[in-house]
């Protein structure tokens, strides 16, 4: 079972109670999914997407220049940071920061983020990132449990701060886990019987020609 | 082939595959009491068998995602099945902070391993279909009844195999088994799609694409090599398209392999899966040679010398006793020989289990097909020396023997199959080379010789 909780899609104050009991229990048995969008104009600033706290030490998303998911765990200079891919628009010479009719070009971006204790007894935690554009992707990185336990979270944070006209959706899966579990089941089941009906055509290509064989034979 | 005169008079021919067997067991037996002797008389130094991976208690450190990893048997993780195992069971096996070894092929036609829900089970799976399927391949290699029931020894006894199997890289275990299959004749029209498999599991295998060269007018190769290409991208470019859903820039994320096209380092494949000069067994001859650097001038010059005599001696001797006989056309084996000993030396996956490409020419060589090869039971000896377990450490003999100045050697100073194997392929491939010199002037020769045609005999 997946609890969300939606933390609202208008830039300000957000309730992270949620988020701060989870993290100051160690995860145990629960694990957290943060599913975060914005449209964002094309231009060169970064964006504040999330922070748990005011101080620098708390948890805090971000989207750079390139427009690249950026999650600090911790200070950024002495925490731990996961970096998605950046979009392909960047790396597309046209870039256009304004429509034809002169408007700014929005775009939307989302990714999701689990935190995730490996297991019970383990002191170590999983940030995963996930991301559908510019491709499905997804990064790991391992940091200790204490890192997880020590994070500044002021039950009270804020959201896409910074950005006129930003929007972000948060919820939060209190199974991490399970959600992530069955998220990733309808991609890989799916994946899983394409390859299977591969398989099985390339063997019934083989049987046909040893079925020809047999009746060649009888033939004969 | 040899021949053995009976107490009958009646000459009793003895198969390839009964003495190949025989020479396992015998060159394994000796590699064992050599490799004990030298542990028994340097002490621990040396005590461990390279033989099998050790992967530690807590298992290997590059599989993702982290909760994915279990232990199967005893201390074994068959580590490179779990990574793909665990790939297959995410949103793309080509996460961004994890490049792959494998074209996008692998993960069309091995995904559906990910169906099944534990690890372990999954590899029991793969472990038994591999086992089947390799005596299943090599029972269509011969004709003979009794050589027939023999012939999953080949498999059995071949120490790659149980290498791959240890490492769990299924790979290597059904890539070079797909193209042993399509070799045999019946399986002629159905070679496009074999091939385009095995090359997506393993593409080190691609250079057995010589195959299609070997036989047929110019218009059905080229029909051959169409529908090869198309099964080929159908495989790893279009199908993953179609099948993966949200892949949208799927073909752009294939192509961004370092060198290929612009974009990250590290992502999609590994770059350095592609780099010849840093990788391969080659390389690996050219390093173990660098590590005997620390002997004086005399005896590295004496090492050399005792190298490229030991090539010349293999060299001369098959060369020699195989002159005086006639034999067939230059064909199958010898392209499959050069095939796999070009594999071995040149590509950047060749070490234990990259062995395996030799099983090709040698079930090839112990079948019936074997007879008619010139030099084929030289080619034999060198491959049967190749792939036992010769993994023996030289370092604690090298530290005993020229005492380097500099203090001991480092651990990973090379072992004995590290230089023979490079140095017995070459001399394959010298062997192969003056078999297609001495094929192509006895063809001239026969073409030359004028028929005569006697006026008395009916035409």
């Amino acid at each position: 079972m997946v609890s969300s909780v939606s933390l609202g899609s208008k830039t300000g104050p957000v309730d992270t109670a949620v988020m701060c009991t989870a993290f100051k229990d160690g995860l145990l048995n629960t694990g957290l999914v943060l599913d975060l969008h914005a449209s964002l104009p094309r231009d060169d600033s970064d964006y504040q997407m999330l922070s748990t706290s005011l101080s620098d030490d708390g948890l805090f998303v971000s989207i750079n220049e390139q427009r690249q998911f950026v999650l600090y765990f911790g200070k950024a200079s002495a925490g731990y940071e996961v970096t998605m891919p950046d979009p392909e628009f960047i790396a597309d010479i046209s870039k256009r920061l304004v429509d034809r009719v002169g408007r700014p070009v929005v775009d939307e971006l989302s990714t999701t983020i689990f935190i995730t204790r490996l297991n019970e007894s383990s002191d170590q935690v999983a940030l995963e990132a996930m991301t559908g554009s510019p491709f499905l992707s997804t990064v790991v990185k391992i940091i200790p449990l204490s890192s997880v336990t020590n994070l500044s979270c002021d039950e009270l944070g804020t959201l896409g701060l910074g950005a006129n006209g930003t929007s972000a959706g948060l919820g939060i899966g209190k199974t991490g886990k399970t959600s992530k579990a069955s998220m990733l089941r309808s991609i890989y089941v799916q994946r899983s019987i394409a390859s299977l009906l591969v398989v099985m055509w390339l063997v019934s290509l083989w049987f046909t020609r040893k079925i020809d064989e047999v009746e060649q034979a009888k033939h004969v | 082939m040899s021949e053995a005169q009976g107490t009958t008079g009646v000459r009793i021919v003895v198969p390839r595959i009964y003495k190949y067997l025989i020479a396992v067991l015998v060159l394994s037996a000796l590699v064992l009491v050599v490799h004990t002797a030298l542990n028994t008389y340097f002490g621990a130094q040396e005590s461990v068998f390279p033989y099998l991976t050790v992967e530690g208690p807590t298992g290997p450190s590059d599989i993702g995602p982290l909760d994915c990893l279990s232990k199967m048997w005893g201390g074994h993780f068959f580590g490179d099945f779990q990574s793909e195992y665990c790939r297959m069971r995410q949103v793309t096996p080509y996460p961004i902070d994890r490049p792959s070894s494998y074209l996008p092929g692998f993960y069309v036609v091995s995904g559906f391993i990910g169906l099944i829900p534990s690890s372990v089970t999954a590899f029991r799976v793969v472990v038994l279909v591999a086992l089947a399927f390799g005596a299943y391949v090599m029972r269509t290699q011969f004709d003979r009844k009794d050589l027939v029931k023999l012939s999953p020894l080949v498999l059995l006894t071949f120490y790659p195999f149980w290498f791959a199997i240890d490492r769990g890289n299924y790979g290597w275990i059904f890539g070079p088994l797909l193209v042993l299959l399509a070799t045999t004749r019946t399986a002629r029209s159905q070679r496009y799609w074999i091939l385009a498999v095995a090359f997506s599991l393993k593409h080190p295998l691609a250079i057995f694409g010589l195959i299609f060269f070997l036989d047929g007018t110019w218009r059905t190769k080229t029909k051959e090599l169409l529908k090869f290409g198309g099964m080929f991208v159908f495989l790893n470019f279009i199908y993953p398209v179609l099948q993966w859903p949200n892949a949208l820039r799927w073909p752009a994320l294939v192509l961004r392999i370092q060198g290929f096209s612009s974009g990250k380092d590290q992502v999609g494949m590994r770059s350095d899966d592609f780099d010849i000069r840093s990788r391969s067994d080659w390389h690996a001859l050219r390093t173990a040679f660098r590590r005997f650097r620390f002997l004086d001038d005399v005896q590295f010059r004496i090492l050399m010398f005792t190298c490229t005599a030991l090539v010349a001696a293999f060299f001369l001797k098959i060369l020699l006793s195989g002159l005086k006989q006639t034999y067939g056309k230059f064909g199958l084996i010898e392209i499959s020989l050069v095939a796999a000993c070009l594999g071995v030396l040149l590509s950047p996956f060749s070490f234990t289990y990259g062995l395996m490409t030799l099983l090709i020419p040698l079930v090839l060589l112990v079948s019936s097909q074997g007879d008619s090869v010139r030099f084929g039971g030289g080619y034999l000896t060198l491959l049967t020396v190749c792939t036992v377990p010769n993994a023996i450490p030289l370092t604690a003999l090298c530290n005993v023997l020229f005492k380097p100045k500099d203090g001991v050697l480092s651990r990973d100073f090379p072992t004995l199959g590290t230089i023979l194997i490079p140095l017995l392929l070459v001399t394959i491939l010298l062997l192969v080379a003056c078999s297609a010199v001495l094929s192509y002037l006895s063809s001239r020769a026969t073409q030359h010789t004028p028929a005569v045609v006697s006026v008395a005999q009916p035409q």
